[in-house]
């Protein structure tokens, strides 16, 4: 996307300052949406109408884009190039459909349509892009499955197809119970796992939901969805240079097994009070056979005796 | 396929053997010596349309070889080739009006040996004579049914006809008619013949199952134109089954003549030599095919027990103390030493076989490829009891031995009960496929019951829930996704429903690329109990994840060890803050890798490759993270612990292994990030949460070079989970590296701060260093190390390791040092002595206190 966006500014520099802006916006929202991986939300869908272009302009600047891809999908593969000619029409869109089914998996019915841009990224492949979803109103039969889903707390399940560029058998199923959406008054939450145009997983459930799940009808039966789109972290590395690690390596005290103590680090503790037992001992020994011999250390013990009486 | 024979050869510089290679396309002729290439002859040389038509390779004599081969279907062709220039002599073809069994060719001595198609007759040529001479089999061998078949076996002349329900010996002697020696019923196995020293004598043996417990070893000596058979009945143990191969050696008795020992390997890969009609010794070699380990409790020490223990022991005690007298008086034989050595390891705790205070003596019971149960002591590697599963013998079809899962463990009120150990196995045969269960008591071995399921087991779940009689309840799941509770009563049943409601399990499909996700239904039937398969449960697929097989290949998958014990939920730093352990049980670690990144080895560039690591949410399908390391590629190794994951893989840019590490934290609980209020249990840490609640991660990952490819990852683990984690590591070069957790720690920087460092961060390193006081296993190597399994022992600070492969490797681990035990090399003594000499100071310090004190009254 970001090789791409330098090139469409080199043709389009003459034109009108119109383009300019548009495109430098353009250009930003697609770096923007490379450097997060497309997290893309939602609630974009009034971005691409404003910053005062004329809607034409936008329809033909993607034109341009379209033609692009298609082009480069034909030199890639044969069989991308055919997969998008069953299944991608002329303005670079796809449409897949969201099938649903009220607790019973092998009975599923249409219950939406999802639509999505298909754009080439710069590793080759396809991503997807502004994915919306058309709900379609719930039937009367619907309603009334849902609602015992509800009471019985059920699941319900909805299903896409695996590859939306050329949908199959495979099929990525996701369920919630039911109670969960009827809490939040049907606001569903898709969150999209996607490589290269296929699904790979698709987190379905309401916003939130609370256990213990309180049976709840919600108050109107159209559903209000919240799309995301993610496709991952790309893993990054901290290097640090290799001879300053050896250095440090030592100092930790973990790698290096402390060195055995000596006897006299081990118990310290106890030989240290003994020692001072045994000075006290001794000069206690000492002082005895002095005062047994009579005179001779009397006047010592006087003198230093003699501040403490007066 | 390669045929590779050996003859001996006589040349210039002395005697050599020549080795013959036959191959699909040429037959080369290879020095023994230097590994030469003496000679080669391409297949065009020896056939027209180039195909390969020697069949087998025979030393004619010094100078010359034979090779045999059919001529298209009815007829042998002899070639005569020199065997030290590989010049093709002769090539003589002997045709037959019928055609010949492809399949049945055997050269023996003098005659080339074939059936006809029907197997109807024996076809033979001399290879003096080169004439076909045909026999009838049913004439000579009139109680052979069904179509026979040559046996690759045969010793001269003697050659074996392999019939539906016997085996038949057969001499095709001088006489050139095939004479029946004997004919042998029962399962009989065939030793390769072989070629007694001194002279032209041939033998062959056959052991004989008569029974379970006994074996009929037959020798067949040929002398000359006499064959001379001996049989020996030999004991054998039930629990080792049926004698599966045999290997014949002979050797010169006392008195000059031939004596024969036989090599038996038996069904469960134990190998015994027999000779004289006894076993000699056996090796439970089986053990080197250890695909599960567990553990099981000892029982308890009874009292009342030991006083006959006492009295018995009384004896041994005088005899051990005279033995040991002997000893140090340097009189004792050799044996009476050894017997001393054995008392005194017998007389140590290790050995004993009852509980010990600290949890350090445990069985370890682990099953073998084979459907052999072994029960081994930990204090020195003992075999308590092996039992091969009676219930999983003779099955039909391809036995495949699944899981082995402590189905009770004695426990509360159940405390004098036996561990009971669950052994389930799976058995695929052309006709139907099906799961084998057998519970086996642990003290015992004694197979408690087996049942034979009627469905296929694809995955047993045991679950956190025990019956009345602390009976683990496990789930099995077959192959339409159909759970069946186990054990099947109306106690378990009744338990389970109050579950039931929120029992999910989730199937990988390696091969597919998918994990997909079930929710359990009720039960199906209203009277669903049937013992010996289960109830039976339908289930409701609730999620699908599929990875795009032209990107993504599923290498490994990781779940945290359905027992491990958490000690804390938070991390608190030292500056206070909380940081919360995303400590979800049902999530599930997956690595992916590019389906081209596992082709040859430096065949794709680091473009060419990647590996992408999942953490799903097993009960609704979420993908909680993804990580895609670009230039990496596999083998994948990961261990999943806690809240952490360590994986192990081969970075292709930098031609180095490496570690990442992923630890999750959850941020949704960060509201009540006081450390006070965490104190207080003021918190929301024992709210029931829900899967189905917004999860907010706070992922956080480091990778760390590391310098060695690796057989296996484990973590250690101790009962109540406090003490710091060892990753271990189970090398290329067969050994054990315990690791510490906090080298793998993602928090760690170049520089840590102070508080940092008080947190315990190691600073930041390039690579995982290795340290020599880091090998667990010392010196030791454990011979093709396949897995560990680590199992807390009673101290909180110690972890039992036990390493399997070809060797087996017991030892413990204390992953914070012993904390909680003074070492073996703490100085009692010199406590006692300096206890008592602070008692006599104090003493002795007061008498003369007093008295001075007096004195100074005195004064």
């Amino acid at each position: 996307m970001i090789a791409s966006s330098p090139k469409s500014l080199d043709t389009m520099f003459s034109r009108s300052c119109k383009f300019l802006h548009l495109l430098v916006f353009l250009s930003v929202c697609a770096i923007i949406v490379s450097a997060f991986q497309s997290d893309e939300l939602q609630e974009d869908d009034e971005d691409w109408g404003i910053v005062g272009a004329p809607v034409t302009t936008i329809t033909n600047n993607n034109n341009n884009n379209i033609e692009q891809v298609t082009a480069r999908t034909h030199r890639r593969s044969s069989q991308v190039s055919a997969n998008e000619g069953s299944s991608v029409s002329s303005d670079s869109k796809v449409a897949f459909q969201l099938e649903h089914s009220f607790g019973d998996s092998s009975d599923f019915h249409v219950a939406g349509t999802f639509t999505a841009r298909l754009r080439n990224s710069h590793h080759g492949g396809q991503t997807l892009t502004k994915l919306r979803l058309a709900r379609n109103a719930l039937t009367v039969e619907e309603e009334q499955a849902f609602q015992a889903l509800i009471k019985e707390d059920g699941f319900y399940t909805v299903r896409v197809p695996a590859n939306v560029l050329s949908p199959g058998q495979d099929m990525i199923l996701s369920s919630v119970k039911a109670r969960c959406l009827a809490s939040v008054n049907l606001q569903e939450r898709f969150e999209f796992y996607m490589e290269k145009g296929n699904i790979i997983a698709v987190g379905y459930g309401g916003s939130d939901c609370a256990y213990p799940r309180n049976l709840i009808y919600p108050s109107k039966w159209s559903f209000d969805s919240h799309i995301v789109m993610r496709s991952g972290e790309q893993a990054s590395r901290t290097l640090i240079v290799e001879n300053e690690a050896e250095v440090e390596l030592g100092e930790d005290g973990q790698p290096k097994q402390p060195v055995e103590k000596t006897f006299w680090q081990k118990y310290w503790m106890y030989i240290v009070p003994l020692g001072f037992i045994i000075m006290n001992v001794m000069t206690q020994a000492a002082n005895l056979p002095d005062e047994g011999a009579g005179q001779t250390g009397a006047p010592q013990r006087a003198a230093s005796a003699g501040p403490r009486r007066r | 396929m390669l045929i590779v024979t050996s003859i001996d050869l006589h040349t210039e510089s002395g005697k050599g053997k020549l080795l013959l290679i036959l191959g699909d396309r040429h037959l080369l002729g290879v020095s023994s010596v230097d590994g030469a290439l003496k000679w080669s002859i391409e297949s065009k040389e020896l056939s027209d349309n180039g195909e390969m038509n020697i069949k087998k390779i025979v030393q004619h004599d010094e100078k010359s070889i034979y090779g045999v081969g059919f001529l298209s279907l009815s007829g042998f062709v002899v070639w005569d080739i020199d065997a030290k220039t590989g010049h093709i002599n002769s090539r003589d073809v002997i045709t037959h009006h019928q055609e010949l069994s492809m399949n049945d060719l055997i050269v023996t001595e003098s005659s080339v040996i074939s059936l006809d198609r029907d197997g109807k007759n024996i076809v033979w040529i001399s290879l003096n004579q080169q004439v076909l001479q045909i026999a009838s089999i049913e004439r000579h061998i009139p109680d052979g049914k069904g179509r026979p078949h040559l046996m690759e076996e045969h010793a001269g002349n003697i050659f074996v006809l392999k019939f539906k329900n016997q085996i038949s010996l057969v001499n095709l002697g001088s006489s050139n008619v095939p004479e029946l020696i004997q004919s042998l019923q029962d399962h009989s196995i065939v030793s390769l013949g072989i070629a007694l020293p001194g002279g032209d004598k041939h033998a062959l043996s056959v052991i004989q199952q008569v029974s379970e417990d006994k074996i009929n070893v037959h020798i067949f000596m040929e002398e000359g134109d006499k064959i001379k058979v001996s049989s020996e009945l030999v004991g054998s143990d039930i629990q080792r089954g049926f004698v599966k191969k045999a290997y014949l050696n002979a050797y010169t008795r006392n008195d000059r003549s031939h004596g024969f020992r036989v090599l038996v390997v038996a069904e469960d890969s134990s190998l015994s030599l027999l000779q004289q009609g006894e076993m000699v010794w056996n090796r439970e070699d089986g053990l080197a095919s250890i695909i599960e380990a567990s553990t099981a409790e000892l029982p308890l020490e009874k009292e009342g027990v030991s006083v006959a223990r006492v009295e018995h022991s009384l004896l041994e005690w005088l005899k051990g103390h005279w033995l040991k007298l002997k000893t140090a008086l340097m009189v004792a034989s050799v044996e009476e030493a050894a017997a001393v050595q054995a008392l005194r390891l017998k007389s140590t705790d290790k050995t004993k076989m009852s509980r010990d205070h600290n949890g350090f003596r445990k069985l370890l019971v682990v099953l073998t490829k084979t459907g052999k149960l072994y029960t081994l002591h930990t204090g020195d590697g003992r075999i308590v009891w092996s039992s091969f599963i009676s219930g999983f013998r003779r099955s039909g079809g391809k036995l495949t031995m699944l899981k082995l899962l402590p189905w009770q463990v004695p426990h509360k009120h159940a405390m004098h009960e036996n561990p009971v150990f669950l052994v389930a196995a799976k058995v695929a045969s052309e006709e139907n496929k099906f799961g084998l269960l057998a519970w086996v008591d642990a003290y015992s071995g004694m197979e408690i019951n087996s049942v034979r399921l009627t469905y296929f087991i694809e995955q047993i779940i045991p679950l956190p829930l025990t019956d009345g009689a602390e009976q683990r309840l496990h789930i099995i799941i077959d192959d339409h996704a159909n759970a069946h509770l186990f054990p099947a009563t109306d106690e378990s049943l009744q338990i389970f429903l109050e579950h039931a409601q929120s029992t999910y399990f989730y199937m990988t499909d390696k091969e597919k690329g998918t994990i997909t996700g079930f929710a359990v239904k009720g039960p199906q039937t209203a009277s669903p109990l049937s013992p010996s398969d289960g109830v039976l449960f339908r289930s409701q697929q609730l999620w699908t994840i599929m990875f795009p097989s032209d990107t993504e290949r599923i290498v490994t998958t990781a779940t945290r060890r359905v027992d491990e014990v958490v000690h804390t939920q938070a991390k608190i730093l030292t500056n206070q803050d909380v940081l919360y352990k995303y400590l979800n049980k049902n999530t599930l670690f997956v690595a992916t890798i590019a389906p081209s990144g596992a082709e040859a080895f430096g065949e794709t560039s680091p473009e060419e490759n990647w590996l992408v690591v999942y953490i799903i949410d097993t009960i609704t399908g979420r993908i909680l993270y993804r990580l895609k390391h670009s230039g990496m590629c596999g083998p994948v190794h990961a261990v999943f612990s806690e809240n952490w994951i360590v994986y192990h893989y081969f970075n292709v840019r930098a031609h180095r292994f490496e570690y990442s590490v992923i630890e999750m934290y959850d941020r949704n609980r960060i509201d009540n990030k006081n450390m006070l209020q965490f104190m207080l249990g003021k918190d929301n840490a024992t709210a029931t949460l829900s899967s189905y609640s917004h999860v907010d991660l706070d992922v956080k990952t480091q990778s760390y070079f590391f310098s060695h490819s690796i057989k296996a990852l484990t973590v250690t683990s101790t009962a109540r989970g406090i003490t710091g984690k060892q990753i271990l590591v189970g090398s290329v070069g067969d050994q054990i590296l315990a690791l510490d957790k906090r080298f793998f720690d993602p928090r760690r920087t170049a520089e840590p701060t102070q508080a940092e460092k008080e947190d315990g961060i190691i600073p930041l390193t390039d690579a995982i260093p290795i340290l020599p006081q880091f090998y667990l296993s010392h010196a030791y190597r454990v011979e093709g190390l396949r897995g560990i399994i680590t199992v807390p022992a009673g101290l909180e600070s110690t972890s039992l390791v036990f390493a399997y492969g070809v060797d087996l490797f017991y030892t413990h681990t204390a992953p914070s040092r012993i904390y909680d035990s003074l070492t073996g090399e703490f100085n009692y003594a010199l406590l006692l002595i300096t206890i008592f000499a602070l008692l006599i100071a104090i003493i002795i310090s007061w008498i003369l206190s007093e008295r001075k004190e007096l004195k100074e009254k005195w004064k």
